[in-house]
């Protein structure tokens, strides 16, 4: 845990160093007159103080240890996020039909526990039943592409 | 208008059946979302915020608090027949509920929850009701001086209520406070941090980063720890009767609880967690069978049942009277009358009573509506936990994709939704509580803009701050919560070793 907590902080230490890099470029103005950077680079130094101390404080932690996922558990989290990803990307292009049905499979399948016929089925259940209830009942427009126009 | 008149008003346009519709689906959602552990109050609103964009505000307001409440009536059930809190606030229900029912008083112990949860519920409302109007009356000789001050007491003292060290509360602070200044400056909309990204002009939204904190972030916890399905006890409707003995030590933690949830309610902090630890706490100093803590005493579920409910209603009065969310729920529930084009804050309640008498009405019938659903239907929500893991995971996460995706019909916010859930994964890993970036990323422009519109008027000069009564009282209370633990805690130390 210590060691990930290191990490965090170190990463959120070098995201404050962008934020303040950036924040540097907006006019901060004076104090009568507060531009667009002022508070911006009020945040910026609490992200780096912050930062700075959880470094400090994880420091004297003692060690205790994160189970960072492993075998068919890190396969499991892995799959879950490549589902996401693939409705990310299909979804532009393939519609949400297509791109749910695929990431309903997908996770389905990295869960396990139930046999094809019933993944399939619930994938493209899923993919139809979701574009019709918010797209044609609740007006809530879903790009339905080639599949439904 | 009076709160008689104002209730009545409220109970007229609750019985349109939309708004009567908006009630029993909110409760049944938030029973739902009590009793399966998951997703939570706060994704689930987020979950539905882009569905009751199209209904009238007050409508709106009713669904989403319905769900906000109701998920602490749920997350009892589960909390006492399987020892699964569905959660977090039910957590301390789990630990006497559960040896309860393993010793065959699981009917009591839900009846005491429901009951307790009925109670606490309805005294809260009345206490909204009667708090409300007079803070918000109170509220309109408030300037900006007094609007930074609140909004930094709720940010920093949620950081400090929240658990774990200061600093690492306020590192995540500040991530939200960060994420808050992406898009148009509030004053003189100059775009900050928006990368030649025209869609970040308009800044990050709220519900793809509560969705992913909250749902993915769970979902991929889930996933990771994907196992079989809970021992379930079943229970008859005619073992719902708790004895007289029950009873007589269930009624006043009931009461103890109730007014201890409605004053966590008031206080900045995840009110409904550390309301139901406190009265569990409490219940155990004063009891006279603290042996039978830990072992099935009644009392530790009846005081945190009623205290995490009442807690859900006082938090509703900064959030109404104020426009100032204290807890992740009333920030999402704010987000909901933001999105519909309300300028929350102390004039809400005079300019649009329909949605204060509206909410107030809407949860005397919510506390009816859940105390039946949640005892003779006790059955039905129990077997919810029996639906296989990977095709509610699946729902969720289409569901979460959804709700990111319909707020704007931008793929950006699904890129801000995997982001954000990757980053509720790794802090929920190491031990990182996430609610204080929601809060910081509600609460940030308000922050920004009160100050900068303090200092100008004040013509630069930060005394402004401590000149004025109200906001120096806050700043000076908010100097002595930062600084009081330590100095008490270096003092013991002292005294420990002299």
């Amino acid at each position: 845990m210590r060691r990930a907590r290191l990490v965090l902080a170190a990463g959120a230490l070098l995201l404050g160093i962008i934020y303040l890099a950036a924040t540097w470029k907006y006019p901060a103005g004076t104090a009568k007159q507060p531009g667009p950077g002022f508070y911006p680079l009020m945040v910026a130094a609490l992200l780096l103080i912050s930062s700075l101390a959880t470094v400090w404080q994880t420091k004297s932690m003692g060690p205790v240890a994160v189970e960072w996922p492993r075998g068919k558990a890190l396969w499991r989290t892995a799959a879950i996020l490549l589902a996401l990803v693939a409705y990310i990307v299909l979804l532009p292009n393939f519609g949400h039909p297509a791109a749910s049905a695929l990431t309903t499979f997908i996770s389905l399948q990295a869960l396990g526990g139930l046999r094809w016929p019933t993944k399939i089925f619930l994938s493209l259940f899923l993919g139809v039943a979701s574009f019709y209830l918010f797209n044609n009942l609740l007006g809530v427009p879903l790009p339905g592409r080639i599949w439904f126009r | 208008m009076d709160p008689i008149s104002g209730l009545l008003y409220g109970f007229s346009l609750c019985a349109i059946p939309i708004n009567l519709f908006a009630v029993i689906l909110g409760v049944l959602v938030g029973t739902l979302v009590g009793v399966l552990p998951g997703i939570g109050p706060v994704g689930a609103i987020a979950l539905l915020l882009p569905v009751t964009m199209k209904l009238r505000p007050e409508t709106s307001l009713i669904m989403l608090a319905g769900i906000y409440y109701g998920s602490m009536y749920g997350g009892s059930t589960t909390s006492i027949l399987v020892n699964v809190p569905g959660e977090a606030a039910s957590v301390p229900t789990a630990v006497d509920g559960y040896q309860m029912a393993k010793k065959g008083r699981a009917g009591a112990a839900l009846a005491v929850a429901a009951v307790g949860s009925f109670v606490a519920g309805t005294l809260g409302v009345i206490g909204l009701m009667l708090f409300a109007p007079t803070l918000a009356k109170f509220a309109l000789s408030f300037g900006p001086p007094e609007f930074f001050a609140i909004a930094l007491l709720g940010l920093v003292t949620l950081s400090r209520l929240s658990g774990g060290p200061v600093w690492q509360s306020l590192l995540v602070l500040s991530f939200g406070l960060a994420l808050a200044t992406i898009g148009m400056d509030p004053v003189s909309s100059f775009p900050r941090y928006t990368l030649g990204i025209n869609e970040l002009t308009q800044g990050i939204e709220l519900v793809p980063v509560v969705m992913g904190l909250y749902g993915i972030g769970e979902v991929l916890m889930v996933a990771e720890k994907a196992g079989g399905l809970p021992q379930i006890t079943k229970v008859k409707f005619r073992d719902l009767f708790p004895n007289l003995r029950e009873w007589k030590r269930a009624w006043p933690a009931i009461l103890r609880g109730t007014g201890v949830g409605f004053i966590w309610g008031l206080i900045p902090g995840p009110s409904p967690i550390l309301s139901a630890f406190t009265s569990y706490n409490l219940e155990q100093r004063i009891s006279k069978h603290r042996s039978e803590f830990g072992h099935g005493a009644i009392e530790g579920v009846a005081g945190p049942e009623s205290a995490n409910n009442a807690a859900t209603e006082g938090a509703m009065v900064p959030m109404l009277s104020l426009g100032v969310p204290f807890t992740p729920g009333t920030a999402m529930l704010l987000a909901a009358l933001m999105i519909q084009g309300i300028t929350p804050g102390p004039l809400l309640i005079t300019e649009r009573p329909e949605v204060f008498w509206g909410v107030v009405a809407s949860l005397y019938i919510g506390n009816v509506a859940l105390l039946i659903l949640n005892l003779p239907l006790v059955g039905l929500w129990v077997s919810m936990l029996r639906i296989p893991q990977a095709i509610l995971v699946a729902l969720i996460i289409m569901l979460t994709l959804l709700g990111a995706y319909t707020i704007n019909n931008s793929s950006l916010d699904l890129i801000v939704l995997l982001v954000m859930g990757v980053v509720g994964y790794l802090f929920r890993k190491i031990d990182f509580d996430v609610s204080p970036m929601i809060l910081a990323l509600v609460l940030g422009p308000m922050l920004e803009s009160t100050l900068r519109q303090s200092l100008y008027l004040n013509k630069g000069d930060p005394w402004i701050f401590l000149q004025r009564p109200i906001s120096a009282f806050l700043l000076y209370a908010l100097l002595a919560i930062l600084i009081l633990p330590p100095v008490l805690k270096f003092l013991k130390k002292r005294s420990a070793q002299t």
